[in-house]
């Protein structure tokens, strides 16, 4: 899905590049030291908080598309599903166990792709 | 961008008068943030290196008693090597080909003049040796040549 990109770090700098951000200015922004946003960058270190995943997509301007793109990467460097997405799930028991039958029916791409549509098409 | 053109020897190493090293300094300010000169104001030195030269920043302790202030890595390379506050030991870090590695020292706010002059050191440095580092992985500047006030 993100092939494009190698990993977290690669996207968020080649987002800060595109729209002519120093680095260490781009740390100001978002209150981290230049340093750690450095390392991450080099993908060295994890992606910070979601507060703060909130904060580099202000910053770097990045479409609904591409702050979906930001938060899966972030989620595959920690090992784990895009960080904005824990809440919802254990919020709701029906969308954990939504996922459980779609791993036991083993569900393919084109089924969820089908059932996504139909969400759209029915919330407009 | 800015091209300058200048006598080389036969190394590539450029053979530049102190007033031509000047000239051309005035050019690369030209180009990139010309109202500098009309009416004077510090030169956005990181935008400099990094939106206009195109190089990329790092930031880590290249030594353990702040005797380097900064590097150029002209090759891609995982061989340069870094001091670790959390081993107390060198470790080595990759970093891409025009990369500057920058002393996390001089992020200190004391230090933001010395942060300035060795990153316009490091810029003046890659545009004057595109020529001549095919072969040089590296090189670092140590404190002694940017000591300030002198």
């Amino acid at each position: 899905m993100n092939a494009q990109y190698q990993n977290f770090g690669e996207f968020i700098q080649r987002k800060r590049v595109e729209n002519q951000i120093p680095l260490r200015k781009m740390a100001e922004r978002i209150g981290i030291s230049a340093p750690y946003l450095s390392d991450i960058e080099k993908d060295r270190r994890n992606p910070p908080e979601m507060d703060k995943l909130e904060l580099i997509s202000q910053v770097l301007l990045l479409s609904e598309d591409e702050k979906s793109t930001m938060l899966d990467l972030a989620g595959r460097k920690r090992n784990s599903v895009a960080p904005d997405l824990p809440g919802y799930i254990m919020e709701r028991d029906y969308v954990s166990a939504a996922l459980r039958t779609a791993r036991d029916l083993d569900a393919g791409e084109d089924e969820w792709m089908k059932f996504v549509a139909e969400l759209k098409k029915r919330k407009g | 961008m800015y091209k300058p053109s200048y006598r080389t020897q036969k190394n590539g190493v450029p053979v530049l008068k102190k007033e031509e090293i000047d000239a051309i300094g005035e050019a690369y300010v030209q180009d990139f943030q010309p109202e500098v000169l009309r009416n004077p104001a510090p030169v956005d030195i990181e935008g400099f290196i990094e939106c206009y030269l195109g190089m990329t920043t790092d930031y880590q302790y290249l030594s353990h008693n702040g005797i380097y202030l900064c590097m150029t890595v002209f090759n891609d390379t995982d061989k340069v090597v870094v001091w670790s506050p959390d081993t107390n030991r060198a470790e080595y870090v990759s970093a891409k080909a025009r990369t500057v590695i920058v002393d996390n020292r001089l992020l200190e706010e004391s230090q933001q003049h010395r942060y300035r002059f060795t990153l316009g050191h490091e810029g003046g440095a890659t545009t004057s040796s595109t020529r001549s580092s095919s072969t040089t992985t590296q090189t670092r500047c140590r404190s002694l040549a940017h000591r300030w006030p002198p």
